[in-house]
């Protein structure tokens, strides 16, 4: 039977361990033409194809890492598995302070929806006082799973991993579904080093997404900066889209996730690179045509009434909307009250609701949005003064 | 006889430049016979001053003096040097030139193809700013390599056979970069590379000098420019001092007042807990990216002078549950690792059986919109065609659809980035393709990427009914710079005359005193006047077995003074 791919890609006569397919793969990488990106494609498909189907290795015994050998250490010592405690660890030598929180004032939470009805801590407690090694520290233990601190999460996760991570979890839980966001308490969770097991924070970042997924639907708690700037910290859902995205996957509200938090990416994390110079010279020429255009109106006027009342408004208005970016915000919410107030004829409303989309972030973040707005309140001024002149 | 095998790391606070011959990587000394040239530019009237003489005058001339001007590569960013404007490719091009003399010197040959390290992170425009300044310098970037890849290179080539997985974690003065990579029979293949073009041991010192000033009392954002850059130098012995011990006692003179201020380490960790915290994101990156976990890495690699500092130390233990290696000098390993690389391209014999394949650390894709319900149109989204981490070279194909009906052209924008939207990312290029009038969505286009590891982008556009084509390439060695406008620059860059390299030492020397003169007060202030006195008179006697006895002599009195002042 003649080899079928991807073993006969890499030269194997049949389906191999993942030892041999690594030989084969650097022995034919050496042969091809490393420049050619279709021979090294099909190579890599084949090599990373075979990886996948390889044979199992018999569990024979770990070869000695070169770390090991490094430093004078034998084969030996690697059959023992990592443990999860850090091995090295210096003591700390600050006390660890509690970052915030008064846990211990607090009323009994509401246990978090996602945990059995019998509760989840107590029932965590009862767990690990029956397994066979039972890690009690003598002396300065909390009797109670929420008397600890965020800030000794930590020393506790030396001592006793289990119940810190369950401990972790609720307080997480309670931070996340606190009804007013407790941002602080996410910030100091998600700083800890336990918190930096990689499937862990995983899984919070999920648990995270799913929450504010929910409750970005809830016209009563909207989207708050404070959380928007946490979420960049810890997960970069804003500057990491394409990373973000494949963790959390293609979801529909995806988009306007991003649009909802972009605004609070500080100006100093994005890359500093001079194609965006050109952004600015547009903003500038953006600035000066909408002064033209409210120059010309103001004249216009004038050669109607000649009232000079209009050019101080106007002038005013222009100065406004030039330096005070979020008025331009303001102003396109005006049009529509205005249009909807004075019942204007349908192509003002429609240029209106243009202007004014259902999420007002929509509005800052994108260019378009912002001159579409600025020619709406152009618009607007225009007919306001137009009102007056008619009915004054 | 062959041209010499040249790799060069240039870095953010300092630079080296590397040979590869006999087999093996060798660094080679300065003018003043060290390894490491501080990436430091000085005018001295019309004289141009490369390196410790410069990084000396840092605090004696501020305003004639640039550093740290690696992170400004890419941007339109000017620093003021005298009565002149350079830009960072400018002043990167002086220090190439340094490198590139004293290396002739020591190797008695001309130096022309060179591989320059850059971060892994840099983009495609920091980039192309770095093969510019090499031009300038009258080098010719044959490659970049990323410089964590370097790194691998460097520790791989002293355990040929080995086989394991590998993390080098490598914080510079300016950057910050992970790669994830795999060793085995001679095949050395990055698996992941993610990072931070804007923190490095720059920050941790501005933080620390932050705090400083705090201390004394006046919040840093009060103090004038000068001050903060004589607090931001002061910061830095610091950084280095808390290195090696636990605490440290500055004596630093600000605004004309002298203060003493004792600095632990734990006020150090504690200003710079911020920094840490952005450690972390690329980390998780990497391992998200190649799938693995923590636990499946064999060695943890440091590499870059900041990863002296204990307190990355201690993260990476953490954050890895075993002991970093640095069993070459973590200043060392970037540059070591261009010259292998170099060797690599040149086809050394020597390195017939090692083959390095590296990632796109970007993503690289095109703009697209789409249309809501309403029937508005949102542009500015990024598809990446290319994702990050693909290995090199690759090629990739994905197809668009028109949006109008009728729509007769297509816009291709190529960008790089990971941002959602096209206007965090950067921008690389852009062309139209025809396409016949249609439905909507019913006409479309096919638009192919290729990425080759020496940096070229090609991106071809092909319309799926009638097959017409359009296309753009987009390679390193072009910048935004043309030809000419390199050759022009090149010759205005070969007006600045270097500082003789034979007077190097002593314009040095001179320089170095010059500083703790301006460090000092009462006493060793007229200690150091006389020195200055003597030292200016034995150079107009021009005796040099006189000049360098009296350097001997002196130079014991100054390390006496700098340890004072400093600690």
């Amino acid at each position: 039977m003649s080899p079928k791919w991807p073993w006969s890609e890499l030269g194997l006569a049949k389906r191999a361990t993942e030892r041999e397919v690594k030989r084969a793969y650097a022995a034919r990488l050496k042969q091809i033409d490393r420049n050619d990106p279709a021979a090294f494609g099909a190579l890599r498909d084949a090599f990373a194809a075979a990886k996948n189907g390889a044979l199992k290795e018999k569990a024979a015994p770990k070869r000695p890492r070169m770390a090991d050998i490094a430093e004078g250490r034998t084969g030996q010592d690697d059959a023992a598995p990592i443990t999860l405690r850090e091995p090295q660890r210096a003591p700390d030598p600050l006390p660890e302070a509690p970052i915030e929180h008064t846990p211990a004032a607090e009323p009994a939470q509401p246990q978090p929806p996602q945990t059995d009805d019998a509760g989840h801590q107590p029932f965590v407690e009862e767990l690990f006082a029956d397994t066979p090694e039972p890690p009690k520290a003598p002396a300065p233990k909390p009797a109670q799973p929420w008397g600890v601190g965020i800030g000794q999460l930590d020393a506790l996760a030396q001592e006793d991993p289990d119940r810190a991570q369950s401990i972790f979890q609720t307080k997480f839980n309670d931070a996340l579904r606190s009804m007013h966001w407790d941002t602080k308490a996410l910030d100091a969770l998600l700083s800890l080093d336990m918190a930096h097991d990689l499937t862990l924070r995983r899984s919070l970042e999920a648990q995270l997404y799913d929450t504010l997924q929910t409750r970005l639907n809830d016209p009563e708690t909207g989207y708050p900066v404070d959380m928007a700037r946490v979420i960049e910290t810890h997960f970069q859902w804003a500057t990491d889209g394409v990373g973000a995205s494949k963790r959390l996957g293609w979801r529909r509200d995806y988009q306007l996730l991003m649009y909802g938090h972009a605004r609070s990416v500080p100006q100093s994390s994005k890359p500093r690179i001079a194609t965006r110079a050109k952004d600015k010279q547009s903003y500038v020429w953006h600035k000066i045509s909408v002064f033209a255009v409210l120059f010309l109106l103001t004249i216009s006027i004038q050669e109607m009434k000649g009232a000079d009342d209009y050019i101080v408004v106007s002038v005013a208005l222009a100065v406004l909307f030039m330096f005070v970016r979020w008025l331009t915000m303001l102003g396109a919410a005006i049009i529509v009250k205005l249009a909807s107030l004075l019942r204007l004829n349908r192509p003002a409303i429609r240029l209106a609701h243009w202007a004014f989309p259902a999420t007002t972030a929509k509005l800052t973040t994108s260019l378009e949005f912002r001159k579409l707005g600025i020619f709406a309140l152009t618009a607007v001024v225009m007919v306001a003064l137009y009102l007056i002149d008619k009915y004054a | 006889m062959a041209q010499p095998i040249i790799g060069i790391d240039l870095g953010t606070t300092n630079s080296l430049i590397c040979v590869f011959e006999d087999g093996a990587p060798r660094l080679l000394t300065n003018a003043l016979g060290h390894l490491l040239t501080p990436s430091v530019v000085s005018l001295d009237g019309d004289k141009v001053l490369v390196g410790e003489a410069a990084r000396d005058r840092q605090t004696t001339h501020p305003k004639d003096t640039a550093a740290a001007f690696k992170r400004a590569m890419g941007t339109d960013t000017t620093f003021q040097l005298g009565r002149k404007k350079l830009r960072a490719e400018e002043l990167s091009s002086l220090v190439l030139r340094k490198l590139k003399d004293d290396a002739e010197a020591a190797l008695g040959q001309t130096i022309r193809d060179v591989v320059v390290s850059v971060p892994a992170y840099f983009n495609q425009g920091q980039r192309q700013a770095t093969i510019a300044a090499c031009a300038m310098a009258g080098l010719n970037a044959v490659r970049l390599v990323n410089e964590p890849t370097a790194a691998a290179l460097a520790y791989g080539l002293q355990d040929r056979d080995g086989e394991s997985q590998f993390l080098v974690f490598d914080l510079g003065g300016g950057t910050f970069d992970v790669t994830v990579l795999e060793h085995f029979d001679g095949v050395m293949e990055v698996k992941a590379s993610s990072g931070d073009a804007f923190l490095g041991g720059e920050d941790f010192s501005e933080a620390l000098a932050k705090a400083m000033a705090d201390k004394i009392g006046t919040p840093w954002a009060k103090l004038a420019k000068d001050a903060q850059h004589q607090l931001r130098l002061q910061a830095d012995v610091a950084k280095r001092h808390l290195s090696g011990k636990d605490d440290f006692e500055a004596r630093l003179k600000l605004d004309g007042a002298h203060h003493t201020l004792t600095l632990t380490r734990a006020d150090f960790e504690q200003a710079c807990a911020a920094l840490i915290k952005r450690l972390h994101r690329p980390i998780e990156r990497c391992f998200y990216d190649t799938g693995l976990d923590t636990d499946a890495l064999d060695r943890v690699i440091l590499v870059g002078g900041a990863t002296r500092m204990p307190m990355i130390r201690q993260m990476v233990a953490r954050q890895f549950k075993r002991l970093p290696e640095m069993t070459i000098d973590p200043d060392h390993a970037v540059a070591l690792g261009a010259a292998v690389q170099a060797a690599l391209v040149a086809e050394d014999r020597a390195l017939d059986d090692v083959v390095m394949t590296d990632v796109s650390p970007f993503s690289v894709g095109i703009e697209t919109a789409t249309k809501l319900k309403n029937g508005t149109v949102i542009g500015g989204f990024f598809q990446p065609i290319i994702e990050r981490n693909t290995p090199l070279p690759a090629s990739r194909q994905d197809s668009f659809g028109t949006m109008d009906d009728n729509q007769t052209q297509l816009r291709v924008d190529i960008y790089q980035g990971e941002a959602p939207k096209v206007s965090d990312n950067v921008h690389l290029g852009q062309f139209l393709l025809d396409v016949p009038k249609g439905k909507a969505g019913h006409e479309g286009m096919f638009v192919r990427i290729t990425y080759d590891p020496s940096g070229l982008i090609e991106v071809e556009a092909t319309s799926i009914t009638d097959g017409k084509k359009a296309g753009l390439v987009i390679r390193d060695n072009v910048s935004n710079l043309t030809e000419a406008e390199i050759a022009k620059r090149l010759k205005q860059m070969q007006a600045f005359k270097m500082h003789p390299r034979e007077d190097e030492e002593n314009t040095a020397f001179l320089a170095r005193i010059r500083r703790l003169y301006e460090m000092a007060s009462g006493d060793d202030r007229h200690l150091l006047q006389g020195m200055l006195m003597e030292f200016e008179g034995a150079l107009e006697g021009q005796d040099p077995a006189e000049i360098s006895r009296m350097r001997g002599d002196m130079g014991e009195t100054l390390d006496r003074i700098d340890d004072y002042y400093v600690s």
